[in-house]
């Protein structure tokens, strides 16, 4: 899991190392339930990264969510840096959704 | 009685007519008489006073006695002394002529006429008034100022209704102000105060001004009689007077009444020709052609749908949306076969078309905003309650590339556990409405939405927008869905008709064919 770097929901940070600032970021993905989990991304890596990581915390199927940002999909190839995100931005993690009827 | 300066045409109607009340009682002292005398007085006081009157004012206060005190304020209010010695010689002398001298207007001021009567003889003037000398003539009793100053009223007037008629309906408040300095620049020509009580101010502005005018000519003609020459000044205000006055007041008097009949036009007015309109809207959705809706697929569309939808490859991507970074697997297009329950990126990506479409050819399409399924889940639902927050950033106008409030309307697909619903915030037709295709209900929904477009108007626009009138619709007038799996194909639809700006004229029966139809468009990521 080189490059991200994931805490806990209580979103301690692990230990920077100086003069990464400008490199890393810190994003917190939602869930659906309510629970934040944080990362610390290096700005040019894909995003994919930490969507796995995530969905191997949560013990998730990949395919069975959504990530959001702003709204939008994300797609695993995307980076911190192309979609101009800020320190702190959160990401949508969404359960996909079907319906058929209801009772 | 300072308040009486104030020109009736700025005040409420109520308030003159209180006025006129409760200044009868001082003047005339007589109860009886007070109506008419009022309207006489009221007439007076619906004027200010120029300074051509306050310089004539003073001529008027040497009313002689106390139950008339008031008498200079009237004489003063009614502008030209002359014109008052005038008329009340007229009505001494030859009070047949008169024909709607009407004994209340005589009897309630009749002591006021004689004071006004001896007030006007006092040859005082010269000190105030200038070079002219006074004249018991009728006519040369006016001296050259005033005359001048009754011209250039006269001129005023004229100017006044040509305004007003060139105003039309546009210009309401313009109109009704030349009106206003219209009632008041009139009667300074006729001073025949029988005529006067017809007249209650611009609250009554057909039947009383056109009244105006009538003691208006036959003014003008005993002026003309007695008039000893023709000055340059005369013949001017001759020719100013050839301009009909009638004709043009009657275009006043009509163009007032239509004013009036607009103004009339209360809340439930306007309702009622909103309601028209809706309704003549709803017969022009029902003409609109939706035979593109129902075109059906060619022999190679339904081959490559075929394939599609019975892919063994359910992971293999089949066809990759760019801008929304959705991909299409044969397992996600597999939901679009019969009796399969629709999931979130067939919708997804089917509102994303609707909206290119739109795009493409915006003139054949409303201008729509459709959200993502995940819209209202981050809105209201995942939470149990309202975060604007959490969906503040996704309409900006960088991401859109439009303002949403700019739309006609915003279609917001419902996702209620294991069924679809649709709610649209329609800012065309200011309501919200919401579409279950098993005509459920949610009152959350809507009321989530109202606010949300409520704080998203003043987040984005800075605007507050009033949705009080908007209208809360479930509707029910929609196709129904018969079985257990096409809400999501109904939901669908329900979108793309109303991009379409079109009835929804579809049945269960159609579904079979939407689903094929949404399986072609998504395939060539083409919606028509």
């Amino acid at each position: 899991m080189a490059g991200v770097e994931d805490t806990p929901t209580s979103g301690e940070q692990q230990e920077k190392k100086p003069g990464d600032q400008g490199q890393h970021i810190n994003l917190k993905v939602k869930g659906q339930d309510g629970n934040d989990i944080f990362f610390r991304i290096k700005r040019s890596t894909q995003l994919r990264k930490l969507m796995n990581a995530y969905c191997d915390r949560q013990s998730i199927d990949f395919n069975a969510i959504a990530f959001l940002f702003d709204g939008r999909r994300l797609r695993g190839e995307q980076t911190p840096d192309e979609l101009e995100m800020e320190d702190g931005d959160e990401i949508d993690a969404m359960l996909h959704q079907t319906g058929g009827w209801a009772f | 009685m300072r308040s009486l300066v104030i020109p009736a045409h700025m005040q409420p109607i109520s308030k003159v007519l209180f006025q006129k009340n409760t200044s009868s009682f001082h003047d005339a002292k007589d109860i009886a008489s007070a109506n008419i005398f009022n309207f006489d007085s009221g007439l007076g006081h619906s004027r200010s006073i120029t300074p051509f009157d306050k310089r004539m004012r003073p001529l008027a206060v040497p009313a002689q006695t106390q139950p008339i005190s008031k008498v200079p304020q009237r004489i003063s209010h009614s502008q030209s002394l002359d014109k008052v010695s005038r008329s009340n010689d007229g009505l001494h002398r030859n009070p047949s002529e008169n024909g709607a001298l009407t004994g209340n207007a005589r009897g309630s001021n009749s002591v006021a006429t004689d004071a006004l009567l001896d007030a006007a003889k006092k040859p005082v003037i010269p000190s105030i008034c200038g070079t002219r000398e006074f004249s018991n003539s009728k006519f040369t009793g006016l001296d050259n100022i005033s005359e001048l100053e009754l011209y250039r009223s006269y001129v005023q007037a004229v100017q006044g209704s040509l305004a007003s008629r060139s105003a039309g309906w546009g210009d309401l408040s313009a109109s009704l102000k030349a009106t206003g300095s219209n009632l008041q620049q009139g009667p300074r020509f006729s001073f025949e105060s029988g005529r006067r009580t017809s007249s209650i101010g611009p609250s009554v502005p057909g039947s009383g001004f056109l009244h105006f005018d009538a003691s208006n000519s036959k003014d003008r003609q005993v002026a003309e009689r007695t008039a000893p020459s023709t000055p340059v000044w005369k013949k001017l205000f001759n020719k100013a007077q050839q301009i009909n006055p009638e004709e043009t007041v009657d275009l006043e008097a009509k163009v007032l009444e239509a004013q009036l009949h607009a103004l009339r036009l209360t809340k439930e007015g306007i309702w009622r020709i909103a309601e028209q309109r809706r309704k003549s809207e709803l017969e022009k959705l029902k003409k609109k052609d939706v035979a593109d809706a129902f075109t059906s697929l060619s022999s190679d569309a339904e081959e490559a749908v075929e394939s599609a939808l019975l892919s063994q490859q359910r992971n293999r991507i089949l066809v990759t949306h760019e801008k929304s970074n959705i991909d299409i697997t044969g397992a996600v297009i597999q939901c679009l076969l019969p009796g399969a329950w629709l999931n979130d990126e067939v919708i997804n990506l089917y509102m994303e078309l609707l909206k290119e479409r739109e795009v493409r050819e915006p003139k054949k399409f409303l201008s729509c905003h459709f959200f993502s399924t995940f819209f209202y889940n981050k809105l209201f639902k995942d939470k149990g309650s309202y975060d604007y927050k959490a969906v503040r950033r996704w309409t900006t106008q960088k991401k859109l590339g439009y303002n949403l409030l700019d739309c006609e309307k915003i279609l917001v697909p419902i996702h209620k556990d294991i069924h679809w619903c649709l709610a649209v915030i329609n800012i065309r037709d200011r309501k919200f409405e919401y579409l279950d295709s098993l005509k459920g209900t949610d009152d959350k929904v809507l009321q989530v939405l109202a606010r949300y477009i409520v704080d998203e108007a003043k987040d984005k626009k800075g605007e507050l927008l009033d949705i009080s009138s908007w209208e809360y619709e479930y509707r029910l007038d929609i196709p129904e869905q018969l079985n257990g799996c096409d809400c999501g194909m109904f939901m669908v639809k329900y979108a793309d008709f109303h991009g379409r700006g079109a009835a929804f004229s579809f049945t269960q029966s159609d579904m079979e064919y939407f689903r094929r139809r949404t399986a072609w468009e998504i395939l060539r990521l083409h919606a028509t």
